[in-house]
């Protein structure tokens, strides 16, 4: 498996844990060739064999505690991913969350070397809910720079770590 | 301490395990003198969510209650309609669900096991801590859960939350073709199992035993899964569709998870402890010579030691899978017809955590008309309470932090499910 991968990480009906699935289904038409867009809930320790062999990935993911709704942080493996990504209070503990799945690969040498993570603030996370307002109008500014990201990594351009 | 001597120990979030709980013990002159375990995971209100429902829909319904064992609601969920409906599924069809059962033990053991225990015994805060010292260690349990994800992916058509399963059988059967690689990766599985068993034997436990009245299945042949009487240590020995006689659910207002207790005598337990403890006699010989290897051959009442359990019983769980494909010949149909009928059906199977126990009252369209479910982690909720107060009371001298830690180890010994006991609305919840 030499593909890119766009990994949106949430649930689909939690309020503003769904961005990363939202993300997934606004550009899963329009990927660049060669890349994979697939959304992913539950035991994010799958995530440590979906992105084995991958040439890239971009994982989106809701954060919480990383300032004010809908602001957009982007992270690569190289920094402590978990400074930026806090667990939404309902992520069970027996499914890790995307921050411990990094920590974890970093442990194991199991994150690819071109792996972006963008996370999203998010401001509800109810059961049932929608989007918020500031993460729905953040959306057209992720999927851009996602977009990016993916037609740089299916071109096969490094990663260049803005941050 | 306060000046009267009263002592409060919080555990605010219970780490590793699954959803949310708090506990709160009080200890006054060197005495605990409470002891609760609160649950505030919100409730989930599946019963009243499926009353209404076809009854086809339920196993697809409750498999949402759990992410961790949706096959185990599956399971009870199916055994309780078809046994509404009169109707029973053998040969195969039977087999091949038992091999489903056998991937999410496997899973969620192996989970529990390497993931949320294992850093207990080992003196680190969690798992990628002992990824950093023995990153070999952790790909092996990375290894086992796989195999089980494996079954769960190939028999459920996907690993969480399977959608084959259906009332009467599944909705695909697999070819033997299909299940070869699976028994190729059963097989490194099963020698992984034994691995652990020896691993996690050679661990140093607090040296504390309890015994409780544990509660499990218990069938003529077989180590129990879906099928069998729920028998006790104390002499119970009766059929499913008797629970409700035996057994009763109460609210208390510390907890949205509904506490469970014997009406004869109070607090049991459910789980690998109480499984091996009624049935030790009906694992395979590998399993039995791994547990007498490990020590814990003439029964295990440590519960500290229940690692060790879980680690014989992902020893079946392979032993076992690998049986059912060595002897597998496709059914001629993926599910019998079950027609409904106007009745109530009772369905009691062993979930990794333990008993879980569903009852459907069907009407003669098929429509349900009451859903019961009683989960593992609510049957044990006075267990843990009634451990916890026996294992502090030996050591209310601790500091409150090396007190706290050890309290919430005792509580993982479980293995809680917490988004799975809450099922019920409370009126009240205690946050205090």
């Amino acid at each position: 498996m030499n593909d890119v991968l766009l990994i949106g990480v949430g649930h689909p009906d939690r309020g503003d844990d769904a961005v990363g699935p939202a993300i997934v289904r606004a550009v899963r038409g329009a990927c660049p060739d060669g890349v994979r867009a697939i959304e992913a809930g539950g035991d994010l320790l799958a995530l440590l064999e979906l992105w084995a062999g991958a040439r890239g990935v971009v994982v989106v993911d809701a954060t919480r505690g990383a300032g004010m709704p809908g602001r957009i942080v982007r992270l690569t493996p190289l920094e402590r991913a978990s400074s930026g990504l806090a667990m939404p209070a309902f992520v069970s503990s027996h499914a890790l969350d995307l921050a411990s799945v990094l920590d974890l690969g970093r442990a194991l040498g199991r994150v690819p070397r071109e792996l972006v993570v963008y996370g999203v603030e998010g401001e509800r996370f109810g059961g049932g809910e929608p989007l918020s307002a500031e993460v729905a109008a953040a959306m057209p500014r992720v999927i851009d720079q996602v977009m990016t990201e993916l037609s740089r990594l299916a071109a096969g351009s490094p990663c260049t770590n803005t941050r | 301490m306060t000046s009267d001597g009263e002592r409060t120990i919080q555990v605010e979030y219970l780490a590793r395990v699954e959803g949310e709980g708090a506990l709160h013990v009080t200890i006054v002159g060197g005495r605990v003198t409470d002891v609760a375990l609160k649950i505030f995971e919100p409730p989930r209100l599946f019963e009243a969510l499926l009353r209404g429902r076809r009854m086809t829909e339920a196993p697809d319904i409750t498999a949402r209650i759990c992410g961790i064992c949706p096959v185990a609601y599956q399971m009870s969920a199916v055994h309780a309609i078809e046994d509404a409906c009169g109707v029973t599924v053998g040969g195969q069809l039977r087999a091949l669900r038992r091999l489903l059962y056998c991937g999410e033990w496997i899973e969620s053991h192996a989970l529990h096991v390497y993931m949320l225990h294992a850093p207990d015994f080992l003196g680190v805060a969690n798992v990628i801590e002992i990824a950093r010292r023995d990153p070999a260690m952790v790909e092996r349990g990375l290894q086992l859960k796989r195999a089980g994800n494996d079954i769960i992916t190939r028999l459920g058509g996907r690993e969480i939350h399977p959608i084959n399963v259906r009332v009467g059988g599944f909705y695909r059967v697999p070819t033997r073709a299909e299940l070869r690689p699976l028994a190729e990766r059963l097989a490194v599985a099963r020698e992984l199992a034994l691995d652990t068993v020896r691993w996690v034997a050679g661990f140093e436990f607090p040296d504390y035993t309890r015994e409780p009245e544990y509660v499990a299945l218990r069938h003529p042949t077989e180590y129990p899964m879906c099928e069998g009487r729920i028998v006790s240590t104390a002499g119970l020995d009766i059929a499913a569709r008797e629970f409700d006689l035996h057994f009763v659910e109460e609210h208390a207002a510390r907890s949205n998870a509904l506490h469970c207790r014997l009406r004869a005598r109070g607090a049991y337990q459910v789980g690998p402890l109480a499984r091996f403890r009624l049935n030790y006699d009906r694992l395979s010989p590998l399993a039995q010579q791994a547990a007498r290897d490990a020590g814990i051959g003439d029964g295990c009442s440590n519960p500290f030691r229940s690692i060790v359990v879980r680690a014989v019983e992902i020893v079946y769980a392979c032993d076992e899978a690998l049986r059912v494909i060595a002897e597998y010949e496709p059914p001629e149909i993926a599910a019998i017809d079950v027609p409904p009928r106007d009745a109530i059906g009772f369905g009691c199977t062993e979930a990794p955590r333990g008993l879980l126990h569903h009852a459907y009252q069907v009407a003669a369209d098929g429509t349900l008309r009451k859903a019961t479910i009683v989960p593992p982690t609510s049957q044990n909720q006075l267990a843990i309470e009634d451990d916890l107060r026996a294992f502090i009371a030996d050591r209310v001298e601790l500091p409150d932090d090396r007190l706290r830690w050890q309290c919430e180890q005792a509580i993982r010994n479980y293995d809680p499910c917490i988004s799975c006991a809450t099922h019920f609305l409370a009126l009240t919840v205690d946050r205090s």
